[in-house]
């Protein structure tokens, strides 16, 4: 492969701004992916994904930058979407859905009826359009996945604790309710921070995907951890290049790039059992 | 003079509109093997979740080692009912012990923690060739004496295990026992929700028998009367009436 086939694109800033985004994402939604697969969250991240739009648009109509309006939005809707479920009595899956769109429907209404075509493009909101993110993205992504990776390290034991053992980790005195929600809440900051790139609709595929990859290959959590970061960056990255060369959407590039390392995992599974 | 460890006064529990602990009073001894034994419905998980403070006591108390249930939580461990827990996740024997002692202050990132106490406590229950194995691919009763070696490593000196017996076989049943037993002998106060009142006599110190409320209490030899498992399982009862005191199902007495 010629090698400017892979600089080539950096002589761009708009590239060297889309590739951090990319790796970024690349790391965060697959770190928390790895709890989210094996607490079956999956809908959850979806829910999160859909039920910010109403506050993008508000966010927009005020002139706020998305990632800032989305950020507040993000903590209510994780707060609200884990005080629904532990009190629901209509089941877990059921309340989400009915919150996620209820949520989702008063985002596209608040879109037509401000007419947002010029500052808010549905395709983008949806699908991600990550080649034409601006400086203030790169920053406020780089806060969101700094927030979001330093906050599971910190507290990796409490969340594992709880996710595998919730009683018995409160019967230890562990707070499990304040760990749960700051699960929640950086859930929703590394979902939000990947809206640009992937989309409302394909955040699932980054933050699913590369965590199930791993988890086909390697005996160990811990060590899936890692290697879902590493599946995430290459799928990302990926779909970046894609997206350039063939002008792909980034958003289905990225999450058919991850399908591909998913397939390869599966079809490798038994022979390719790593620590 | 013998230290009382769990004291249950009049202990009551209401779930919803259902009184699930009704006036239920018993004194465990620090040191003692205990069996909790009763019908489905019976209260022993209810009992297990007010003694380390998950439910709320409508009336009465429950004091451990003098102190109310909540502020004596941290020196209890609590092996919950299998369901309860989340086997999705590959974690191995280490990682399992090492979250017993997990604080709610964060960790320094990227700094090894010695693996000492992980390995005293495997060791302890006789797993320590297992420390690296997956739990989930586990056997039932390994399962159990890893959850165990988690609670040890917390440092409780209560231990609670929620039905441990349930889908174990007979052999990793006596290999859980005698570990039990050990640690009985070192000093842990075990309490153990059970079905399996055939055994109770030759594996438990003593017999707490729960039917929403306290029927009997002290001795499997002799608290197993007719009229104490007429009251634990009222028609069902029949299914045990080749047990009387001294002969617990078995026709050679013992």
């Amino acid at each position: 492969m010629d090698i400017d086939f892979i600089i080539e694109p950096f002589s761009y800033q708009f590239m060297v701004r889309s590739m951090t985004i990319s790796i970024l994402v690349g790391i965060t939604l697959p770190l928390i992916g790895s709890f989210v697969i094996n607490r079956n969250l999956g809908f959850m991240g979806d829910a999160i994904a859909h039920a910010s739009l109403p506050i993008l648009v508000i966010g927009s109509v005020l002139g706020v930058s998305i990632f800032l309006s989305a950020i507040p939005a993000a903590v209510i809707i994780a707060l609200l979407l884990g005080y629904i479920i532990s009190k629901s009595t209509v089941g877990e899956d059921t309340a989400i859905g009915i919150i996620f769109s209820t949520f989702f429907a008063i985002g596209i209404i608040l879109l037509k009826r401000y007419n947002l075509a010029t500052t808010l493009n549905i395709e983008d909101i949806l699908f991600g359009q990550i080649l034409g993110v601006s400086n203030g993205d790169v920053i406020s992504t780089l806060a969101l996945s700094l927030i979001t990776i330093f906050t599971i390290i910190i507290f990796y034991k409490q969340i594992l604790y709880l996710s595998f053992d919730p009683i018995g980790a409160q019967v230890t005195g562990l707070n499990t309710k304040l760990f749960d929600s700051v699960f929640l809440i950086v859930l929703s900051l590394a979902v939000i921070g990947a809206l640009q790139s992937v989309g409302i609709i394909l955040v699932l595929s980054m933050l699913i995907t590369p965590a199930a990859a791993a988890k086909l290959i390697m005996k160990n959590f811990y060590h899936s951890i890692y290697i879902s970061c590493i599946f995430g960056v290459i799928a990302s990255v990926t779909g970046l290049y894609f997206s350039y060369y063939i002008n792909l959407p980034s958003g289905p590039a990225m999450a058919l790039s991850s399908t591909a390392i998913f397939l390869i995992c599966w079809v490798f599974r038994r022979s390719v059992r790593l620590i | 003079m013998v230290e009382n460890t769990i004291v249950s006064d009049s202990c009551c529990v209401e779930l919803g509109n259902s009184l699930v602990l009704d006036d239920v009073s018993f004194s465990i001894n620090k040191s003692s093997l205990i069996a909790v034994v009763g019908p489905n419905g019976g209260g022993k998980t209810t009992l297990f979740n007010a003694i380390t403070g998950l439910v709320p006591i409508t009336n009465g108390k429950i004091k451990i080692n003098g102190e109310d249930a909540k502020k004596g939580s941290g020196n209890i461990g609590y092996v919950s009912q299998n369901e309860n827990l989340n086997w999705n996740f590959p974690l191995t024997a280490r990682q399992v012990v090492g979250l017993g002692n997990t604080k709610n202050l964060p960790s320094i990132p990227f700094i090894q923690k010695s693996n000492d106490l992980i390995e005293e406590c495997l060791n302890d229950v006789g797993l320590y060739d297992k420390i690296d194995d997956r739990v989930d691919n586990m056997s039932g009763g390994q399962r159990q004496r890893v959850l165990l070696a988690k609670i040890l490593a917390q440092g409780a000196n209560i231990l609670l295990l929620d039905e441990a017996f349930s889908g174990v076989d007979v052999g990793s049943q006596i290999s859980l026992i005698e570990v039990l037993r050990k640690l009985k002998d070192s000093g842990k106060t075990i309490m153990i929700a059970t079905h399996d009142i055939n055994n109770v006599a030759d594996r438990f110190d003593e017999v707490l028998c729960l039917n929403r409320h306290c029927c009997a209490y002290g001795d499997p030899l002799k608290v197993f009367t007719q009229e104490v498992l007429s009251e634990l399982y009222g028609t069902h009862s029949s299914m045990f009436e080749t047990h009387e005191i001294g002969n617990h199902g078995k026709k050679d007495g013992h």
